[in-house]
């Protein structure tokens, strides 16, 4: 079949998704599935080599002919968004029933075919003004889908944030396609690097695909988003929706001229993203907001890996610039798979609990086994670690980067700071997910909502194992991924079409499949002999301290403590104290709270100063009607001044 | 075949051979501390002990308790096999395999951390707080080290990066490496693998709940990542010893193909470092012959200088633990040990050392490394004062300013028209360093003693710079300055002995209440 009908087929399917969703439930997931189903093929044809598919209506739609474009960087971002999509929809089958959210449940299911249905059309839509109709489209349906439980104040805030940036964010692209289309005269999008003329609009581009991407100073909405919405939708919120902006930078990037300071200042901005994004995430204590910062590192991530490619064209050096791109987009889909499977195993906590608050979890091990691997091997992905697919795809941006510092030209010298942030980034990831997993699923609980928690049931589990199975799958065979990948980056760059499969990638897969053949072999092994020995269950040895309780264990904020204190300049954690004092000392608590500092203390801020001086202004306007007279004779009287003393002529 | 062979033989020296190295360090441990100590095989003992005993398991504990150190295990296999040996290369190797084998570090990390969370042990939380904190800063170290490599090589593979090459920073690298080593491997003065108090250790007490087989792992598991650093390290010793004489080999093609082509902003920076040594060259048969090694005594030369530059990477070293220290014994130690370093240096820069030398040496040593060290701890006793409590630069800030500044020093000395026989050594920069701290110390430390090791520091720069001219200038100079200083240093003794009995602080911001 034809990328046409199966996209013709996808979105039809969506369109009845969104009408069933309201009252048929089953209908609307087995619509969803097909739908899903139907993008996910036509995104794989252009990845396998077909030629690029474009479609032109003959219908205008205000004003425009329609113009639907396919190629391979399309297909990486359709390929993302329906797995997921299907994932979501199958999770919140179980996880926002009918029968807990009698109300939310039947609207979310319509939004969620609406949002589906607009990020098609989002990367597949090839004229700047039904970009932006497809674009805001899908910023309402986020909308809604965080607001879905709009009871709660904190949901509604979070909503209006999201709403305020996103649209912060569109006014730049408003901006940007307009000026687009009067320097081309036209509507139309493709390539059109010849005309150099175009090169400062990127700037536009990059902020307001810059905020939709949660790049780090205007990051601001999305911990907030994130935590608050339902866990599907903030699994399809990082997973799928940041990576439009991602989409953006990538496609504009493609098809206009890059100015040659674009690369260097798209790197910066990655790099700082990735670590400070981390290092927020390190010292958060409630686990949703933990992966949204995650997000804003994994974000920065692949634009280093972006601005990487961006600085090689502007150099003329393909030989890293396509290692590096390759490895930002193999990571746009690691980073889907594995921070979709974190959020839904966040979700599964929440469910079974009631709480997002890692201070009040513990040991849940014990009761949600499935939920507690499969948290764990997304720890591991996230982390970077070897096998899995995280590794494969830092490897190949680390790859890059050090090969254009041996290049020794002049991009060594921000492929080098690069370098070190991307390795400080992930050691301290590293130490966020080990304290994430440690203080929901080890130990012992540390509250009775934590001792009470249950597993999720199927329809829950399987969107988490499919996820958690291509994490596995992208990590032990990259090179069955690959061609996909570097057709992506051939269109990005024409010149770059014929790459050859990098021989290292190779090795690398063949090193990852050992590596987990043998672990698994060894930690089979060890547990036979273990269990061959023999078993004695005991306390926990504290010392010679003889009845441990939970609250003993070491917090979450404990853990994070060494490595949050080195960034206190930048978290500006709230602290209220109570120390125990006299002989018997009373209550004494350590309350810590991290608010996120971009927002609190510089945006806040600067906006109480606008709204200031919006409110002296206001006072002119009071409803005096005597006033208002007094205003429009001193207007005249100024006019006729002005008229007088010659400066009108 | 033959592959599966070589296989299993790496495997077998790897996994045979590391319960040795703990063996033999605790051996020579006793030794010097007059004790028999336990033989050198007690850990293959342990181990094997460890293997038939039974588990006691915690009650909270999952199967990743057991999965963990296993999985550790492998990944530290992993990374040794990608580690080269000697001449025998490496098992697999591939561009790019020290990210792997840096990431196969990580992950045994992670799961001894995640294995260690899983008593809900309060120790055990705070050693694997502590383990995966002081990475971040060790991961940092360590891929500084192997972008340095990989500058120097051009070079991104294991095998070709760790091959004996050179440059000045070589022996900075392997004091930087071997700080990793101590660190990653928790040996003193991070973490001492034989207390065992739980509260001030990272790795012992991550394994407290562990037992039978699965600790049985994890002490081969750390044993092995011993050797795994310590191989490492010896591939840039050898490098730090091979320095000058492969250096003017190096620098000399680095110049001319500077010249060819001088592109890029670093090739401009070589180009520029390499400038003298090039022109030297040019002059003679094009580059054919090595301008600054006479054919004789090369082999005695290179050797000395690679020690001499390992001695300044030391004593630089030193400028950091002085500028990261709080204590005041640790920081009088410092500029000790950095006293005693400096004073070794005549004798590496003389090639026919008469008596004159040794008597500066005897005299520097004395001066430097005990007398005045030891009138310092006097005053200190006697002002009963032990720490900086509020210096006005904290600690990390001026260590961080102290490491930008030696960063600086060696980027400086690049580029100042040096002799050819000083380019390659590392006595300007860490002269340049040295005097850097000894103003950050100056600056941002408010105790008088904490002044008095800053002034020292300073005048171990102008020590450095001093030995520069040790050809031309005799060393009347320097023991001028050393004279004043001791004078000096006696003066400020008396005056906080003043001060302390005055205003009972030894805080220099109260000297301006003597101003009425």
């Amino acid at each position: 079949m034809s990328p046409g009908v199966l996209l013709l087929l996808a979105i039809l399917c969506l369109l009845a998704g969104v009408v069933t969703g309201p009252f048929w439930s089953r209908g609307w997931l087995a619509l969803n599935l097909a739908g899903t189903a139907a993008a996910f093929a036509a995104a794989l044809l252009p990845l396998l080599g077909a030629p690029a598919w474009e479609w032109h209506g003959s219908l205008a739609v205000g004003g425009q002919l329609p113009h639907l474009r396919l190629d391979a960087v399309s297909g990486i971002f359709l390929c993302l968004l329906s797995v997921v999509g299907a994932a979501g929809a199958v999770y919140s089958r179980e996880y926002w029933s009918d029968r807990h959210y009698p109300v939310s449940a039947p609207r979310g299911r319509a939004w969620w075919s609406g949002l589906l249905l607009s990020l098609l059309l989002v990367v597949t839509i090839s004229n700047g003004l039904h970009f932006l109709i497809a674009w805001e489209l899908f910023a309402v349906c986020g909308y809604f889908l965080i607001t879905l439980e709009r009871k709660r104040v904190a949901v509604r805030q979070a909503g209006w944030l999201y709403l305020a940036a996103s649209h912060a964010g569109t006014l730049a692209l408003f901006a940007f396609f307009a000026l687009l289309a009067n320097m081309t005269g036209s509507w139309e999008l493709g390539p059109m690097r010849d005309q150099a003329a175009l090169s400062p609009l990127i700037w536009l581009a990059l902020f307001g695909f810059g905020v939709k991407a949660g790049l780090f100073p205007l990051h601001i909405w999305l911990p907030s988003a994130h935590a608050n919405a339902p866990s599907h939708v903030s699994a399809m919120l990082s997973g799928v929706a940041l990576k439009m902006g991602i989409y953006g930078i990538v496609r504009f990037s493609g098809w206009l001229p890059v100015p040659p300071a674009a690369g260097w200042v798209v790197i910066g901005l990655g790099a700082v993203s990735a670590l400070l994004g981390i290092a927020f995430a390190l010292a958060q204590n409630d686990c949703k907001r933990l992966l949204a910062y995650c997000s804003v590192e994994n974000i920065g991530i692949i634009l280093i890996g972006v601005g990487g490619g961006m600085l090689a064209v502007t150099t003329g050096d393909a030989h890293w610039g396509r290692l590096a791109l390759a490895g930002a987009l193999l990571h746009v889909w690691n980073h889907g798979a594995f921070k979709a499977l974190l959020f839904l195993g966040a979700g599964s906590v929440l469910h079974a609990t009631g709480t997002r608050q890692m201070s009040r979890l513990g040991g849940l091990w014990r009761t949600m086994p499935w939920t507690a691997g499969l948290f764990a091997l997304g720890c591991l992905a996230v982390a970077g670690l070897p096998p899995l697919n995280g590794f494969v795809s830092e490897w190949l941006v680390y790859l890059g980067l050090f090969e254009a510092v041996t290049g020794k030209g002049r991009e060594a010298w921000v492929a080098m700071p690069a370098i070190m942030m991307l390795a400080l980034a992930g050691a301290m990831a590293l130490a966020s997910f080990a304290k994430a997993g440690a203080m929901i699923f080890l130990g012992a609980p540390r509250t009775q909502a934590a001792a009470r928690a249950h597993e999720c049931g199927p329809w829950m589990r399987q969107p988490m194992l499919v996820l958690a199975a291509i994490c596995v799958l992208i990590g032990l065979m990259p090179l069955l991924f690959w061609p996909a990948i570097a057709r992506a980056v051939g269109v990005w760059q024409p010149g770059w079409a014929e790459s050859a499969v990098p021989a290292s990638l190779g090795a690398i897969g063949l090193a990852n499949v050992v590596l987990a053949l043998l672990a698994v072999a060894l930690a089979a092994g060890l547990w036979r002999k273990v269990s061959s020995n023999g078993v004695q269950r005991g306390l926990t040895w504290d010392c010679g301290y003889a009845t441990p309780t939970a609250r003993m264990q070491y917090s979450g904020g404990s853990f994070a403590g060494i490595g949050a204190g080195w960034f206190v300049w930048l978290l500006q954690p709230v602290r209220q104290l109570r120390r125990p004092r006299g002989v018997l000392p009373g209550g004494s608590f350590r309350l810590e709270t991290m608010p996120d500092t971009m927002l609190e203390r510089v945006l806040l801020p600067a906006s109480d100063v606008i709204l200031h001086i919006s409110t002296a202004v206001r006072r002119l306007q009071h409803g005096r009607l005597q006033a208002y007279i007094l205003y429009v004779v001193a207007g005249l009287a100024a006019v006729a001044g002005l008229v007088a003393m010659g400066g009108l002529r | 075949m033959s592959t599966v062979f070589d296989v299993i033989l790496r495997l077998a020296w790897w996994l045979l051979l590391a319960p040795l190295l703990p063996g033999i360090i605790n051996k020579v441990k006793a030794w010097v501390a007059g004790r028999r100590g336990p033989p050198v095989l007690q850990l293959y003992y342990d181990l094997a002990r460890l293997w038939q005993k039974q588990v006691v398991l915690s009650k909270l504990a999952s199967p990743g308790f057991i999965f963990g150190p296993a999985v550790a295990w492998v990944a530290l296999v992993g990374a040794a096999c990608l580690i080269p040996l000697g001449p025998a290369g490496a098992t697999l190797s591939f561009r790019g395999d020290v990210l792997l084998m840096l990431y196969l570090l990580a992950l045994a990390r992670f799961c001894t951390a995640w294995a260690a969370m899983e008593t809900g042990s309060a120790f055990e939380g705070m050693g694997a707080a502590r383990e995966v904190s002081y990475a971040v800063l060790a991961e940092a170290a360590m891929i500084a080290a192997m972008l340095t490599l990989c500058v120097q090589t051009g070079s991104i593979s294991l095998a070709t990066m760790l091959a004996p090459s050179a440059g000045a920073g070589a022996a900075l690298l392997a004091v930087g490496l071997f700080t990793v080593l101590l660190a990653e491997n928790c040996r003193v003065p991070f973490d001492d693998p034989n207390t065992h108090l739980e509260l001030t250790m990272i790795h012992e007490v991550m394994v407290l709940d562990h037992s039978g087989p699965p600790l049985a792992v994890i002490l081969h598991g750390a044993a092995l990542k011993l050797l795994l650093f310590a191989v490492l390290l010896t591939h840039r010793g050898r490098a730090a010893d091979g320095g000058s004489f492969r250096l003017c080999r190096d620098r000399d093609a680095a110049g001319r193909r500077a010249g060819r082509d001088g592109r890029g902003g670093i090739d401009r920076v070589a180009a520029r470092a390499v400038r003298l040594p090039a022109r030297a060259a040019a002059a003679d048969h094009r580059g054919a012959v090595l301008p600054f090694c006479p054919a004789g005594g090369v082999e005695g030369r290179r050797l000395v200088s690679g020690y001499l530059n390992l001695l300044i990477g030391l004593a630089m070293g030193m400028n950091l633990v002085a500028l990261g220290s709080s204590r005041l014994p640790s920081l009088i130690r410092a500029v000790a040990t950095q006293g005693i370093i400096l004073g070794l240096m005549p004798l590496l820069l003389e090639h026919e050392p008469d008596w004159r030398v040794y008597l500066v040496m005897a005299a520097t040593i004395t001066g430097k490394g005990f007398l005045i060290p030891w009138l310092l701890r006097r005053a200190m006793r006697a002002a009963h004062i032990e720490r900086e409590l509020d210096p006005l630069i904290g600690f990390v800030p001026s260590l961080l300013l102290g490491a930008g500044g030696t960063i600086a020093a060696v980027a400086l000395a690049h580029s100042l028209p040096l002799l050819p026989e000083h380019a390659g050594s590392l006595l300007v920069p860490g002269a340049l360093a040295s005097v850097l701290t000894g103003f950050i110390l100056l600056i941002g430390r408010l105790k008088a003693i904490a002044q008095v090791c800053g002034y020292l520091i300073l005048e171990n720069g102008i020590y450095l710079f001093g030995l520069l001219l040790i050809h031309s200038t005799p060393l009347l100079v320097e023991a001028g300055v050393l004279l004043d200083l001791t004078v000096g240093v006696f003066v400020i003794g008396i005056i906080v002995d003043r001060i302390q009995r005055a205003f009972d602080s030894l805080d220099t911001r109260k000297l301006t209440v003597l101003r009425e």
